[in-house]
């Protein structure tokens, strides 16, 4: 049994009186301690499939389940890490990581302890005192990554967290992120623009159409554990340029959409 | 230590600097009217009216008043507000009347206050509640509404239920918007209840500056003027530092 199972999923939106499919009857079983990797070209309805498993948007047809029960809800065990980052601005990037531990009722030490040592793990210990707009757009894209650390699902979503760092964190935090999911046995949904990011983590590979979104490809990398030997192999070459050339044509695809 | 008083002087030397000129004006003859007595004048009647207590009651009376409406409408403004940004059907109900009416001047409607509740207090609390209500109402309600899903979807994703969130993510989201409600709000309190307490009363304020304006005595109407001024500022004030202390505001903004 899948741990999730989608089927014929439809997303529509209505906005200024045009209803707009996002999502077209798509389907995957996603089975539990993959780490899926989805690319596709921009406004596919990567971040709305993402939003719908984690239970924030209604779905418009289809069913979802989670362990064999309908998923209508957001819930602990579905940790989100949105595009935005969405930290709470009120609160210093160290309260932003407790709050999740508060939920978990954690007496008040033993979670400052715990939200400094994941704040540590980002790199981002001598910042803990900062409010978020202190912080540059890496710097807060590591502090919701801790926080989604502190909440410690068993599955993570997380919608392009990568994206804003520079290239040297970027490939630290995703051997950190790589040993997580390995070690805690977790399940990653990880939305990405970045290729070698999505082959390099991924056991799957998800290739979005351009909107509606549909899955135009879903392809399995074997290789099991990924160390700097597995970006220089060949087998990563290979899925690197056949996703290069699935996502093109969609891209192309997406930018004609938006010129019409 | 020397920087602070620099900048306190860069601040607020313009009212000594208007006192001056006005008392220069004054007894250099340039202006010579029974109707602007100089600041000498006017601060010796201040001081005397002060100790003698009668400014002090008049004050007091209008700052109860405007405080009591104020307060009124705070209570009953800001929850109404959460409920017409959160439930259509309130929204539906009373957005138009709040907009149509925010632009009415509603002291029109002050005789009617004065045939239900009549000529005393009573009328003037009821009068300013309305007046506060509008700027209360609007500017939380745009609070409310302009919170941004996704932070009530991180509390929700850690699990926290509908209370939660609203203390947690929708009250702070929305705070920064509440409080410049209330202090547009808070002057307009002042201003309304010594207004209707010129158009008739017995005390406060108001009344005070419409009997020696009809006694041609102005420097007790110009005492009494900054009496309102300086209530009206220091009021301003605690509002500030209570919001200082409620409302995370960006560091750099802080001043
Ligand atoms: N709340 C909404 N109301 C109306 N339309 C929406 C809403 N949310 C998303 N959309 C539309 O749905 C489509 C998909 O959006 P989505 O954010 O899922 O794309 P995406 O694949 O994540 O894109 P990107 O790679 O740029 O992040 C877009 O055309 C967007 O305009
Ligand atoms: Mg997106």
């Amino acid at each position: 049994m899948p741990l999730l199972d989608i089927r014929s999923l439809d997303k529509s939106f209505t906005a200024d009186n045009k209803e707009i499919t996002v999502l077209d009857r798509l389907s995957l079983s996603i089975e539990d301690r993959d780490f899926v990797s989805i690319v596709g070209p921009t406004g596919c309805g990567k971040s709305t499939f993402l939003h719908i498993v984690g239970g924030f948007e209604s779905k418009t047809g289809g069913e979802v389940r989670l362990n064999d029960r309908p998923l209508d809800a957001p819930g602990p065990d579905r940790g989100m890490m949105f595009q935005d980052h969405s930290l709470f601005p009120w609160l210093t990037a160290l309260e932003n990581v407790c709050w999740p531990l508060e939920m978990k009722g954690l007496p008040r030490a033993k979670r400052l302890e715990m939200a400094r040592e994941y704040l540590d793990l980002v790199h981002l210990g001598r910042y803990a005192d900062l409010y978020p707009e202190q912080l540059s757009g890496g710097m807060k894209q590591r502090a919701a990554l801790a926080r989604l650390l502190a909440l410690d699902p068993q599955m993570f979503l997380m919608d392009e967290p990568f994206g804003a760092l520079d290239s040297q964190t970027r490939e630290l935090l995703q051997e950190e992120l790589h040993a997580i999911w390995r070690h805690r046995r977790k399940t990653v949904l990880f939305v990405t623009h970045d290729i070698d990011e999505a082959v390099y983590l991924g056991t799957r590979l998800l290739v979005f159409t351009a909107r509606p979104g549909r899955i135009k490809a879903d392809i399995r990398i074997e290789a099991d554990e990924r160390t700097a030997n597995f970006r220089t192999s060949p087998e990563f070459f290979k899925t690197r340029t056949r996703v290069w050339d699935l996502l093109r044509e969609e891209v192309l695809k997406a930018r004609a959409l938006e010129e019409n | 230590m020397k920087e602070p008083i620099g900048r306190f002087i860069a601040r607020w030397y313009s009212i000594p600097l208007l006192l001056v000129v006005w008392q220069v004006a004054v007894s250099s003859g340039l202006v010579q009217s029974r109707l602007l007595p100089g600041p000498a004048a006017v601060v010796e009647v201040l001081f005397s009216q002060i100790m003698s207590g009668v400014l002090v009651y008049h004050a007091a009376v209008t700052l109860g008043r405007a405080l009591s409406g104020f307060a009124l409408a705070a209570t009953v403004g800001i929850p109404f507000a959460a409920a017409m940004a959160r439930a259509p059907l309130c929204r539906n109900l009373f957005e138009p009347i709040f907009f149509f009416g925010y632009p009415v001047p509603k002291i029109a409607l002050f005789p009617i206050f004065t045939y239900i509740f009549g000529l005393g207090t009573q009328s003037k609390i009821a009068f300013t509640f309305l007046e506060c209500l509008y700027p209360i109402v609007v500017s939380s309600y745009f609070g409310f509404r302009g919170i941004r899903t996704r932070l009530v979807w991180t509390a929700r994703n850690f699990g926290a239920g509908p209370w939660t969130v609203f203390w947690r993510v929708v009250l702070p989201s929305a705070l920064p918007a509440i409080f410049s409600g209330l202090r547009i709000a808070l002057p307009v309190a002042i201003i309304v209840v010594v207004l209707t307490e010129m158009i008739g009363d017995s005390i406060g304020l108001g009344y005070y500056i419409t009997v020696w304006s009809t006694r041609f005595t102005f420097q007790n109407v110009y005492a009494a003027i900054i009496v309102v001024g300086v209530c009206g500022f220091s009021l301003d004030q605690i509002l500030v530092q209570i919001r200082r202390r409620f409302v995370h505001e960006a560091p750099d903004a802080a001043r």
